[in-house]
């Protein structure tokens, strides 16, 4: 026993060290036992209100209003991957839209037709449920060979209008649809876009700002010309093609379309036939119901870019141009940014020198093919997704990665590209963002499955964790706006189970130990000193 | 086969099964076969004519053969269109 004097009631105290621990103090004449004051904590930690339920052990950020919550984060991945509605089909040259009306996902494609051995076009309805997807009846637009297709929603006035190449001729022709449900109902009977010529690489992309459609493609007729023209659908869906303005005075193809919603134009990004295929851009806006050039014909860069894609930010007012690189004859995939200068102008990062604007693995190199993007306005990242071969763990499945971009250094922040998609033989992949369910899209060939339409909803893994708000371990249990006791660096949590000793943990992206870094950010949690603790790191 | 032809050289610039309907209007051509309709806004009966009774080539392109005497030949110095290769 040991003696003490108890500072508040200046009385002397008595530890029973043989009890229970309690203080004997005496008090009026007589000896009253008491729990002593809890032992202040020992190592490195921080009293912080929690915002959400934590648990003991839990891995712990500090948020930016200086609250500290759970680490959370959700699996990345494919998620109802569906055969599409003409099932029994090669499907190829898929193209989709997103209609924000009936909310479903459109896609036009060309389908091997078994009984006519032709392939016709096609155009079918998806609906995304949460992270279900179904598709209703795929409905045929053309019945003669149908080569290239692409499909835009007319917001305005609230039908689709179909873009595509009819028979082996290749005449451009254009078809409206209203849409109910996941049923499609012509409104416009076939129009040729420009008399009996012949068309390559048509494309077709809405103007919000000029209520109408503009057309895109390469004049097989004309030396391949790029040409547009405005298409003005009324709101009984009846179009109206109006005059052509040629963007390019040499051969097109391989046409891609963004509209800059901040410059108020149609950015059109080709190869140039005439040019050994090197990338050129051009712009056309609409005034009045004209489609007009704006800047006609400009070279990107001189060296070989591939299965190219863009996509557009406005957030940032900046495009992001995805290519397999040819030029260094590695076929990995890069992306060039396209950064809007002056009027109706563009300068742009260049042609690839290092591995900074990589976004494919290596060792061992892989090459990405078939490269597609989106913007996700959910997120602010650019997404780019292809289909991937390093010849050993990756065989041609969809792959994909996203991205940031800080515009005042132009430096680009990947995150680790992953696999998508569960099938390994994909092709003609085609992603489209619903922004109704807030889910990736992505069309496909399945070439192991006989080539039939694949589609499923997409998703990159996703995380609280950041590079920079990791905390530490929570020391015990709290529920939202309690104030939490936090280990941090140097301390020991106990609360763990499993862990092997002298292993350095990483924080995953749901919070969890693991002993490799998460994919999204590189954190380090600490060493462990036993199996149900961890020396934070 | 019916031809749809183009005035100015006198190409054939499609074909058309002898079933098809090709009606020359003043401000547009519309061709309609079965439940099918195609039209051609960018022409009328002055810039377009049709001829009947031709067979398509099978080397076919548009605008590869002309109209002579009711028959096709090759225009002169006529080069091959390439078609879509591409994705």
């Amino acid at each position: 026993m040991s003696r003490a004097r108890d500072v508040a009631s200046n009385n002397l105290a008595l530890i029973n060290p043989t009890s229970d621990g309690n203080l004997l103090t005496a008090s009026s004449g007589a000896w009253v036992s008491q729990a002593p004051a809890p032992a202040p904590p020992s190592g490195n930690q921080v009293e912080m209100v929690a915002s959400g339920t934590i648990a003991n052990g839990d891995t712990v950020i500090l948020n930016s209003d200086g609250t500290v919550s759970a680490i959370t984060g959700a699996a990345g991945g494919e998620f109802s991957e569906v055969t599409m509605s003409n099932n029994a089909s090669t499907i190829m040259k898929t193209k989709g839209t997103f209609h924000s009306v009936e909310n479903k996902v459109v896609v036009v494609c060309q389908s091997y037709n078994t009984s006519t051995a032709n392939y016709d076009g096609v155009i079918m309805a998806a609906t995304i449920s949460g992270d279900t997807l179904t598709f209703g009846s795929a409905h045929v637009f053309n019945t003669n060979y149908t080569n290239d297709v692409d499909v835009a929603y007319d917001v305005s006035a609230n039908h689709l209008v179909v873009i595509y190449e009819d028979t082996t001729s290749q005449y451009g022709t254009v078809k409206a649809f209203s849409l109910s449900g996941t049923t499609f109902t012509e409104t416009q009977s076939a129009l040729r876009i420009n008399s009996t010529n012949s068309a390559r690489s048509v494309r077709i992309q809405y103007d919000p700002d000029n209520n109408c459609t503009v057309q895109f493609c390469g004049n097989i007729s004309s030396s391949n010309y790029g040409q547009a023209r405005a298409i003005v659908c009324s709101n009984s869906g009846a179009l109206t093609i109006h005059n052509v303005t040629t963007f390019a005075s040499h051969g097109t193809e391989k046409i891609k379309t963004i509209y800059n919603t901040t410059e108020n134009h149609h950015l059109i990004v080709y190869e140039n036939l005439n040019n050994s295929n090197y990338s050129h851009y051009a712009i056309v806006n609409v005034i009045g119901t004209q489609a007009t050039t704006q800047s006609s014909g400009q070279s990107i860069m001189q060296t070989g870019w591939e299965q190219s894609d863009i996509a557009y930010n406005p957030d940032q007012n900046i495009v992001a141009f995805s290519g397999q690189y040819a030029g260094n004859g590695s076929y990995e995939g890069y992306i060039v940014l396209l950064i809007p200068s002056g009027t109706h102008a563009y300068t742009n990062t260049g042609a690839p020198s290092g591995t900074a604007n990589r976004f494919t693995t290596n060792p061992p190199s892989e090459t990405a093919s078939w490269t597609r993007m989106m913007y996700n306005p959910d997120t602010q990242k650019f997404n780019v997704f292809w289909y991937g071969n390093n010849s050993t763990t990756i065989i041609n499945p969809i792959r994909g990665a996203q991205f940031t971009v800080d515009t005042s250094t132009n430096a680009i922040t990947f995150e680790t590209a992953i696999t998508l998609s569960t099938t390994s033989g994909v092709h003609y992949i085609n992603p489209v963002y619903d922004t109704n369910s807030d889910r990736m899209f992505i069309a496909y060939q399945d070439q192991t499955d006989g080539n039939k339409g694949h589609a499923g909803i997409y998703k990159f893994p996703s995380t609280t964790l950041t590079t920079s708000n990791f905390l530490g371990f929570a020391s015990g249990s709290y529920t939202n706006g309690q104030t939490a006791t936090i280990q941090t660096t140097g301390n020991v949590d106990d609360a763990q189970s499993g862990l092997v000793i002298n292993t350095t943990y990483f924080v995953q992206s749901d919070g969890s130990l693991g002993t490799s870094p998460s994919g999204l950010a590189n954190v380090t949690a600490g060493k462990a000193i036993a199996a149900t603790k961890i020396l934070i790191a | 086969m019916k031809a749809l032809v183009r005035r100015s050289d006198n190409t054939v610039g499609e074909f058309f099964p002898d079933s098809a309907s090709i009606a020359l209007e003043a401000d547009k051509v519309v061709v309609t076969q079965g439940d099918a309709t195609i039209t051609f806004p960018d022409d009328n009966d002055s810039t377009m004519s049709v001829v009947e009774g031709l067979e398509q080539p099978e080397d076919f392109q548009p605008h590869k053969y002309e109209v002579v005497d009711g028959a096709l030949s090759v225009v002169d110095g006529w080069v091959d269109l390439v078609f879509d290769v591409e994705e």
